[in-house]
């Protein structure tokens, strides 16, 4: 049985001296034999948190814990054992050593564990034959299809039967022939004794997964009036980090967007004062809010929606 | 997962092969070097125990009988050979010349007496006007060559007869030494003694065979030791290479060696992945540079007389840079994220 749980994982880096939060207070469940997909735009978090559940970063915040096994306290041997044997991982540029053939660039899997030479490409040939590359077992990567390698990769992650497997954007360098093979392997991986979390930007996916993590804030179509909101000073409209289906322009008063700081605190990006607009990004692109707004005075603010936004900025910019 | 270092070395053959050239001229010059220094020591202790003397008579307060400007009396030997528990006392003159455009050793010696060499063809002078002459001057027996006024026919050769930096030696009867060199005065360089002497005659010092090779190292010694400060600074050029190889090869490995770091490679096996490609650069270049050494040596000015322990170093030290080059690259390696491996 393998079940994986995730609460309130939260993960955090520095970019450009602001904090960046891909991950926010997550929680997940994942049971065994099951496919979860993670689904969501670029940047929003996919492959930070394949990361995590490999134990390749920690949290800043929350528990991952695969069965009894706290994920995020491993350290040292423990920490290696489990990268070792317990994930395996499918990367999104195959990530196969060039210098190897596809029988040893699997084998590795099974040295980097103790395996003798023998043994170890003994155990890769067997896992190769059941994923069809029986003739291709000699071959380097720069001989093999897109196809071929992605599976060359899904049997390097496979080799020791590790009960949790992650693979990260497996159909992104794949034409659609060769994305059908690999969408089956998948599939099957998932099976009994191993859970399977497939991260990708392709809802085409959407159907071979039991379970489906949308990463990035749906686009929503909002069709409401504008709506007058009154802000006493220091309150706060939202929060960096939150998701957003309107953005705002300011009536009366003055909103600051302010970011957080890697090393603490916050930092004014821009004033706004009235007629000006902002907050249009995150309904537009279906991205997070990237600064906090707050009222820095008793301030007044309406609310227009993306489709209100060409008017908005015809008006503005109007002489 | 030292197989993953040693199939990357062959994905990459062809700077393997350049660095392994570069590096094995180093590892061989260094061998040259070596052989080259130890010919010169070698030649002296073959010189003095040409002799087979057990003590050496010179003038008091010179130098040693290869190297003082200092004369006795010849006749100083007659004596000595009738001194108690001396067997054999013959003088013997050394000179320097210039013959066929090298400076030459010319020694004269007792025909027979202390201080003759063994001929390689031909036979000893049993006369005036006759010399041996060591086989690196090119003469044949039946050649002759001008001394000063005077002509000499070569009537035998000799073998391994150089000393002072190579100066191949010729070898003439003491008479006709002193007459060339000396103005026809019986002096004498030194008296070559073969059995127990305590008292030096007056006007006289002892020296034995350790002093005496000693006394003739003495003006090679800054040399020797530049040799081995050009050595040193080889040795450094042989391990820059191969570590500026091995750390190159971490930089282009950076996504490879993620990747096994997110597999669960340690760093000890990251270790030895890299000490087999720097120990195999190392070893290969001190093969090639044994060849390099051995080629070159029949070509070089100074005769090249590589020990059997220079090589043992040379592979040492291959050792140790090949291992120092491996600790440049995992310190590369240390400091790759894993999660590079999600990397596009």
């Amino acid at each position: 049985m393998t079940t994986l749980s995730l609460h309130d994982v939260t993960i955090e880096y520095t970019s450009g001296g602001y904090v960046v939060r891909p991950i926010n207070g997550l929680e997940l469940e994942v049971a065994d034999g099951e496919l979860v997909l993670l689904l969501g735009a670029s940047g929003c978090g996919k492959t930070t948190l394949l990361s995590a559940l490999a134990a390749l970063l920690t949290p800043a915040r929350g528990s991952i814990r695969l069965d009894h096994t706290e994920i995020t306290q491993l350290r040292g041997a423990a920490l290696a054992e489990y990268r070792r044997r317990t994930v395996g991982i499918v990367f999104q540029s195959f990530n196969l050593i060039p210098s190897l053939n596809a029988l040893d660039n699997v084998a590795v899997a099974a040295w980097n564990a103790g395996d003798s030479g023998r043994a170890g490409r003994a155990r890769a040939r067997a896992v190769l034959e059941t994923l069809g590359l029986a003739e291709r077992l000699r071959h380097r990567p720069p001989d093999l299809s897109g196809g071929e390698q992605q599976r060359v990769a899904i049997a390097r992650a496979l080799c020791l039967d590790p009960p949790l497997l992650l693979a990260d954007e497996p159909t992104a360098h794949l034409d659609e022939l060769q994305v059908e093979g690999v969408l089956r392997l998948l599939r099957e991986s998932a099976r009994p004794g191993r859970a399977v979390i497939v991260a990708t930007h392709d809802d085409r996916l959407i159907p071979l997964a039991d379970h489906v993590v949308e990463l990035t804030p749906r686009r929503r179509a909002v069709h409401q009036e504008a709506q007058r909101i009154e802000l006493p000073a220091g309150s706060l409209l939202f929060a960096q980090g939150d998701d957003g289906d309107v953005a705002y322009v300011v009536d009366q008063g003055e909103i600051h967007l302010v970011r957080e700081r890697a090393e603490g605190g916050e930092e004014l990006v821009q004033r706004m004062g009235p007629g000006q607009y902002f907050g249009e990004l995150a309904p537009l692109f279906g991205i997070r809010r990237t600064a906090s707004a707050r009222a820095a005075v008793d301030t007044v603010v309406k609310t227009f929606t993306p489709s209100d936004l060409r008017g908005l900025v015809a008006s503005t910019d109007a002489p | 997962m030292w197989r993953v270092g040693l199939f990357d070395l062959l994905h990459r053959r062809r700077r393997f092969v350049m660095a392994v050239i570069a590096t094995s001229l180093a590892f061989g010059l260094s061998l040259l070097m070596a052989g080259t220094v130890a010919h010169l020591k070698n030649e002296t202790d073959r010189i003095v125990a040409l002799f087979k003397a057990d003590k050496f008579v010179v003038a008091a307060g010179g130098t040693g009988p290869f190297t003082t400007t200092r004369l006795l009396p010849a006749s100083v030997a007659g004596a000595l050979a009738h001194t108690p528990g001396v067997e054999r006392a013959d003088a013997f003159v050394n000179a320097r010349e210039n013959l066929k455009g090298k400076d030459v050793n010319v020694l004269g010696v007792v025909p027979g007496g202390l201080g003759s060499p063994k001929v390689h063809a031909g036979r000893l002078p049993r006369a005036s006007g006759e010399a041996v002459a060591d086989t690196t001057l090119g003469y044949h027996v039946g050649d002759r060559f001008r001394l000063g006024q005077r002509d000499f026919a070569i009537v035998g050769t000799s073998t391994n007869t150089t000393f002072y930096f190579g100066q191949p030696t010729v070898f003439l009867p003491v008479a006709d030494v002193q007459a060339n060199f000396l103005a026809g005065q019986p002096y004498a360089t030194a008296i070559a003694v073969r059995g127990d002497l305590r008292q030096a005659p007056p006007g006289t010092q002892i020296l034995d065979n350790a002093e005496v090779r000693t006394d003739l190292n003495r003006p090679q010694k800054s040399g020797t030791q530049t040799v081995a400060i050009f050595n040193t600074l080889l040795w450094l050029m042989a391990a820059g290479i191969v570590a500026t190889m091995v750390y190159l090869t971490a930089l282009e490995r950076s996504r490879d060696i993620a990747v096994l770091k997110a597999m669960g490679s340690s760093n000890r096996t990251l270790f030895g992945g890299m000490a087999v490609q720097g120990l195999a650069l190392a070893l290969a270049a001190c093969g090639v540079g044994a060849l390099v050494s051995i080629a070159l040596s029949p070509v070089m000015p100074f005769a090249v007389e590589t020990p059997a322990t220079a090589y043992l170093e040379v592979l040492a030290i291959g050792i140790v840079v090949g291992l120092v080059a491996a600790l440049v690259g995992l310190r590369r390696a240390v400091h790759i994220d894993p999660a590079l491996a999600f990397g596009r």
